[in-house]
């Protein structure tokens, strides 16, 4: 029986190891949403989001790589995921 | 399956973003009541897993991709509320740091994703996993409700997409479907071995993580 802390420890290097060695490798194909709409041609009804950062669609700007470019906005999105779900875990408890 | 900005009309902006909002509400006010402080770290790292995953576009035949949604997988170990706070975490970070998924249409994103398909798929496997306490009936239980998680998400953009009039209902319905079946059976399996994987740890401390549920 393994305890907590190591549990968390091995969904953590799972997580890592997600981001460095899987989502590089990933499908470029369009997901269904996509599909469907280049299929029925109301792809270009998508705007620029209001937002940009320089890490639009999972690439680092200055990051000419697109592999690596891949994996360091993977692993600057899984420290703010994880940051922000804390932090909303800390607050919803204090509420208690 | 993350709508960009454009492809939704805005009364069914307001809608979906009102109908999360209250769905969010309900799924704070639950989660306060039993959430512990052991569990807040899995819940940040099971949110980090997931954005992890959904990096990873699997090819799905005829030149499409699916990723995974992770909804069935955080809302069998954490409860269905805990579970549409953490995909909603994921989304929002999406949005506001990678522009993935508009940010008008959040709301409907987070409707589709993180409040329908966590509730439905979660409706389908307590059921399902009632018939019987197997190992197989469990990977049953849980692969039908991964699988109906996609396939709720994919209705519900649909129906959006067509009330915001971007494209007719009789022809986005069948199309999102054909391609999230398939989409689906990949979500199932990985839900299914993830949760297998995390059974074969033998962790004690699984019933706690799960207590909030």
């Amino acid at each position: 029986m393994i305890a907590l802390k190591k549990t968390f420890v091995i969904m953590c290097i799972v997580t890592i190891a997600t981001v460095l060695l899987l989502a590089p490798f990933a499908s470029g194909n369009p997901d269904g949403l996509e599909r469907v709409a280049q299929d029925f041609a109301f792809e270009q009804k998508a705007e620029q989001s209001l937002i940009s950062t320089p890490f639009n669609d999972y690439a680092v700007s200055f990051v000419s790589n697109e592999k690596f470019s891949t994996a360091l906005s993977g692993m600057f999105g899984i420290l703010i995921v994880f940051g922000l779900s804390y932090a909303l875990g800390k607050v919803i408890k204090a509420d208690n | 399956m993350h709508i960009p900005d454009g492809f939704l009309g805005a009364k069914t902006i307001i809608g979906t973003t009102v109908l999360s909002a209250g769905a969010l509400g309900v799924a704070v006010k639950l989660t306060q009541k039993k959430l512990q402080d052991r569990q807040i770290p899995f819940m940040g790292v099971m949110a980090a897993f997931i954005f992890a995953a959904q990096m990873v576009n699997f090819p799905v035949i005829g030149g499409t991709s699916g990723h995974l949604i992770g909804a069935t997988l955080a809302a069998v170990l954490f409860g269905p509320a805990m579970a549409s706070i953490i995909i909603t975490t994921v989304l929002f970070v999406q949005c506001i740091v990678f522009q993935d998924g508009g940010l008008t249409v959040l709301g409907a994103n987070i409707f589709n994703m993180a409040i329908v398909s966590v509730y439905l798929s979660y409706m389908f496997y307590y059921l399902l996993s009632k018939v019987s306490s197997s190992k197989t009936a469990n990977f049953i239980a849980v692969f039908v409700a991964s699988w109906v998680s996609v396939l709720s998400a994919a209705l519900m953009a649909s129906v959006e997409l067509a009330l915001s009039g971007t494209v007719p209902f009789k022809t986005v319905l069948p199309a999102m479907v054909s391609w999230h079946v398939f989409i689906g059976i990949g979500e199932g399996l990985i839900t299914a071995a993830v949760l297998s994987y995390i059974a074969s740890l033998n962790i004690k401390s699984i019933p706690q993580i799960q207590d909030a549920r």
